[in-house]
């Protein structure tokens, strides 16, 4: 399975710098929310979302961003990630995530559940992204109005 | 204005015609990073309606929300459930 290296933010400033980019971007599809929790702390989850579609328009997507970080010296290194992209319109997902999987750790995998099906243990194989990376993908994606298509993704063999 | 702005996203042209400005004058502004675009192919750009709200009705614009806990609990073990879907009334 993809091991990945992780991100490191060498100081606290640059991880301030790093939200203040990622608002800014989100902030042009929705208004998002941020919850910070544990700066001060060794362990730190950095949880941002942004819902697509402020009334008059029903919510039609959810860009779900969740990060976990290790105090690294005076900065960060990113230990985990999930970020997912729901289709409410197709009722379909994509993500791409980081985690320990069957036993594993810092698996990186991608989550492609298509149009029409419930939510599936199924993994694929992932190479490493930023958030932002991913969600130049995901925003794209959903901007196109093409449904999720897992064609190409290789199974990642865990289930 | 801002009544009018109902559609998940706008061509550059239908922001042009909102804003009452040339078409080339809003692909000037996504170039310039003034205006926020997804780019789907070489000629075609995507403005979500939020980003024509900042720009023709920004008082119509909430902020983001941020909620910062300093020493709050984090679990380490929530990276590795997976997240439920957001809206189980469907």
């Amino acid at each position: 399975m993809a091991l990945a290296r992780g991100l490191t933010l060498r100081d606290d400033h640059a991880f301030e710098q790093r939200t203040a980019t990622i608002l800014a971007i989100l902030d042009d599809l929705g208004s998002p929310s941020l919850d910070d929790t544990g700066k001060a702390d060794a362990l730190r989850r950095f949880h941002v979302e942004v819902d697509i579609g402020e009334a008059p328009l029903a919510i039609q997507a959810r860009f779900r961003y969740l990060e976990w970080w290790s105090r690294d010296g005076r900065g960060w290194r990113l230990t985990k990630y999930q970020y997912d992209y729901f289709d409410r319109v197709h009722r379909s997902r994509l993500a791409y995530h980081r985690h320990h999987l069957a036993g594993e750790p810092d698996v990186l995998h991608i989550h492609c559940e298509p149009s029409g099906k419930p939510p599936s243990a199924r993994h694929f194989r992932a190479y490493e992204v930023d958030l932002l990376e991913a969600h130049e993908e995901l925003a794209a994606l959903y901007v196109s109005g093409r449904a999720i298509d897992c064609a190409g993704l290789r199974p990642l063999r865990v289930d | 204005m801002a009544t009018e702005l109902n559609q998940p996203f706008y061509s550059p042209a239908e922001v042009a015609r909102l804003a009452g400005l040339h078409p080339s004058t809003i692909l000037s502004y996504i170039h310039a990073g003034r205006l926020y675009a997804v780019k789907l192919s070489e000629r075609t750009y995507r403005i979500p309606n939020r980003a024509v709200r900042k720009m023709l009705a920004p008082e119509t614009v909430s902020p983001p929300r941020i909620v910062e806990q300093p020493h709050g609990h984090v679990d380490p073990t929530e990276a590795d459930r997976e997240p439920e879907w957001p809206w189980p009334e469907d």
